[in-house]
């Protein structure tokens, strides 16, 4: 029997394990587990302009065997995510069924999660942020530290962002910003004053990537591959911590099981799963669950394991439009080839000014170029051969702002598991996750009021756009969810307390976002990450293990 | 609708290639490209769904000068019709192949040039709207409906 069971090899889930197995615990982790399955391996390590050139085979990858990198109607969410990542979201739908009209959001069953196809942007929460929950930054801040550590960031320690961020002692240095983002970055320290008094912070990216060799991974290769390949391991995926996970006797990973409930007795835990080769349940026993198979798959597992049918639990997920500008800085002049595909800038904007009391929204820079043009033309409500010119003249002066809002929770919020009973052929539940997630609003009228200011302050940093050019792709889109088993200093049903032990179950532990009761502007996975690591390091703590 | 199959049908796929990519690039894709195309309209089923979208992708194939305005006009109120759907198909495979990298590459042009090239492009995309919304308002009543 193991000490720990990890349901979920997600960021979560890897970031939990990983203090247990340092102190020696048998930790079992369960996990759907899917894999890339050949696409990702069929591109060469090279730059993107010159497998542009060169490579015979590029369609197999850039539009994929069955050209599903080739989109169909309006923008979906998950647009970055390539033929060879979409791995990470195939197989969610049928094994995670979901009846939520006009919520976009993603799941994933994929080894490493949703993150293996993240962007990688890390926003350590300030004290702001942790306001409510039952748990200080200084608490937090080794496990921020030890995160860090394990997946590798960059940023520019003390720049203008270290009033909204904490640096990390191991912090790389910057990934290379490229040329349009370069323009915008020095017209805003060229304003740095004005601007900061408006309430604006730019700096260097802080990303989950390695700018030098570290921890057998890195430094990155300036491709313009990053979404379409890990060459070089820059930028951090989860499967990385697995492989040192599973470098260690004392860690099993168990692939090909679809946990469905737990039950939990004063001296352990018993998982149910599904061997979804064989469709047959299997049972798992352990002196301790820890879940992680993100916030919507560790509260359907929760409200199936306590019979809470129909029961509604709180829903969070950020507002993030992304606005395409002109960055007119950047017309005529010579763009660097060397680049990586990630956002350039992070940003703070707090709508009143510098010392106003209202919450910051959190802006990202990219630039649009890897993504390839067809893309962009599809959008564009022109003639394609109209267009694919002014596109081709247009886009070295392209750059993309994405503007993520806060979220809190209100009644018309919510998730719930609806009742469907039996099992599909496969063994898996019937039960369907229902999501209703809608704004007021008055939080919509204050979001736009902010992102106009926004783009007022980028105007005069030289990048135009338009509001109304906003590409919002629904509710859920950002995907960042938390909300449904929130941490709480006295933690009611289906709540949990400061160490993430759900109520009533001592036993279990949430390790994902689901024990966030709202969601900061700022990007939740570090967050999650960094209290994954805290949950890990408690209980281990708490079994006492050897080395 | 199904996807060509017989060879007459493919004869007249990869003409219907031939021609868009002229429309889009200015000159003939290569065989190999116009196949990889007909298959992505099988696998996609890239084909029309009502009596308006057959006449628009007839109309292009067979007057080869309608393509732009039809592309325009489908743009703007029609992007789900299989002529779009087949121009963006036809769009990415050139994209993804090296014969057409620099037609689709990000151009570094100074600053007079891409006004020019903003302003030329722009007006034709507009020319070619208002000819589309005509042709489209003169398609036979069944295709309209
Ligand atoms: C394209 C994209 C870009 C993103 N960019 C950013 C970014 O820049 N910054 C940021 O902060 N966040 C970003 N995110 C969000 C981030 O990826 C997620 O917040 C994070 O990965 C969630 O991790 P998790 O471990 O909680 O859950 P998941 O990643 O969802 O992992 C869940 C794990 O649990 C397993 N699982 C689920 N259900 C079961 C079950 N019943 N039985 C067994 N196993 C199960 C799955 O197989 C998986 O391994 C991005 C996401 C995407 C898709």
């Amino acid at each position: 029997m193991s000490d720990v069971i990890v349901i979920g090899s997600g960021a979560a889930g890897v970031c939990a394990a990983w203090p247990l197995v340092q102190r020696g615990l048998r930790v079992t982790m369960i996990d759907v587990g899917v894999t890339d399955q050949g696409a990702g391996a069929m591109i060469p390590a090279e730059p993107w302009s010159k497998l542009r050139r060169s490579d015979a085979n590029q369609h197999l990858y850039f539009l994929g065997e069955r050209f599903e990198g080739v989109p169909d109607g309006k923008v979906r969410v998950g647009a970055q995510i390539s033929p060879p990542r979409a791995y990470v979201a195939a197989d969610a739908p049928r094994l995670l069924p979901r009846d939520a009209p006009g919520f976009v959001g993603l799941e994933s069953v994929a080894q490493g999660g949703l993150a293996s196809a993240w962007g990688a942007a890390v926003s350590p929460w300030a004290s702001e942020d942790l306001a409510g929950l039952p748990v200080t930054l200084e608490e937090m801040k080794p496990h921020y530290d030890g995160v860090a550590e394990l997946i590798g960031v960059s940023g520019q320690a003390g720049d203008d962002l270290s009033a909204h961020l904490h640096d990390s002692p191991s912090m790389m240095p910057p990934l290379e910003m490229d040329t349009p983002s370069r323009a915008v970055f020095e017209a805003y320290l060229s304003r740095r004053e004005e601007m900061k008094r408006a309430g604006l912070a730019l700096g260097h990216a802080r990303l989950a990537a390695c700018s030098r060799e570290h921890r057998r991974r890195g430094p990155q290769p300036y491709h313009d591959m990053d979404f379409w390949s890990d060459h070089g391991e820059s930028v951090y995926r989860p499967r990385y911590t697995l492989r040192e996970l599973l470098e260690a006797a004392s860690f099993e990973s168990v692939t090909g099981r679809l946990a469905t409930r737990f039950e939990s007795h004063a001296s352990g835990v018993v998982v149910q799963a599904v061997d979804l080769a064989t469709g047959r349940g299997e049972r798992f026993e352990a002196a301790h669950l820890v879940l992680a198979a993100g916030a919507l798959g560790t509260t359907r597992i929760v409200l199936r394991s306590l019979g809470k049918l129909g029961v509604r639990r709180p829903l969070v997920s950020n507002h993030s439009p992304y606005f395409p500008m002109l960055n007119t800085r950047v017309l005529g002049k010579e763009s660097s080839d060397r680049r990586h595909s990630l956002t350039q800038i992070t940003g703070f904007y707090r709508p009143g000014g510098a010392g106003a009391e209202a919450e910051p929204v959190q802006l990202q820079c990219y630039s649009y170029r890897s993504l390839l043009l067809f893309k962009l033309l599809k959008e564009v409500p022109l003639a394609l051969a109209n267009s694919r010119r002014i596109f081709q003249a247009l886009t070295p002066a392209m750059s993309v702002l994405a503007v993520h809002h806060a979220d809190e929770p209100s009644a018309e919020k919510w998730v719930s598991l609806e009742a469907d009973e039996g099992v599909t052929e496969a063994g898996v539940p019937r039960d369907r996750l229902r999501i209703r997630y809608e704004a007021t609003k008055e939080e919509t009228q204050r979001q736009h009021r902010t992102e106009r200011e926004v783009l007022g302050l980028f105007r005069r940093l030289g990048c135009y756009t338009l509001h109304s050019r906003a590409v919002r792709l629904g509710p859920g889109a950002s995907i960042h969810y938390a909300g449904p088993l929130p941490m709480r200093a006295s933690p009611g049903e289906m709540e949990c307390d400061g160490e993430c032990r759900l109520s009533g179950h001592p036993r279990v532990r949430v390790a994902d976002s689901a024990v966030f009761a709202r969601l900061p502007a700022k990007g939740v996975t570090f967050s999650m990450m960094a209290n994954a690591h805290r949950v890990g390091t408690l209980l281990a703590g708490e079994i006492g293990g050897g080395a | 609708m199904t996807a060509p199959t017989s060879s007459a049908t493919t004869t007249a796929g990869l003409r219907e290639a031939e021609v868009f990519s002229r429309y889009l690039v200015g000159r003939e894709a290569s065989p190999a490209l116009c196949e990889r195309y007909l298959r992505a309209i099988s696998v996609l089923n890239a084909n029309p769904c009502d009596a308006g979208d057959a006449w628009a992708l007839g109309m292009a194939i067979r007057w080869p000068w309608t393509i732009g305005p039809l592309d325009a006009a489908c743009a703007l109120r029609h992007p789900g019709w299989a002529l779009r759907r087949r121009l963006v198909l036809l769009s990415a495979i050139l994209e993804a192949s090296t014969a057409h990298t620099d037609d689709y590459m990000p151009q570094r042009r100074g600053v007079g040039s891409v006004i020019a090239v903003c302003v030329v492009e722009g007006v034709a995309a507009v020319v070619n709207l208002a000819m589309g919304m005509l042709l489209l308002a003169s398609a036979p009543r069944e295709a309209r409906a």
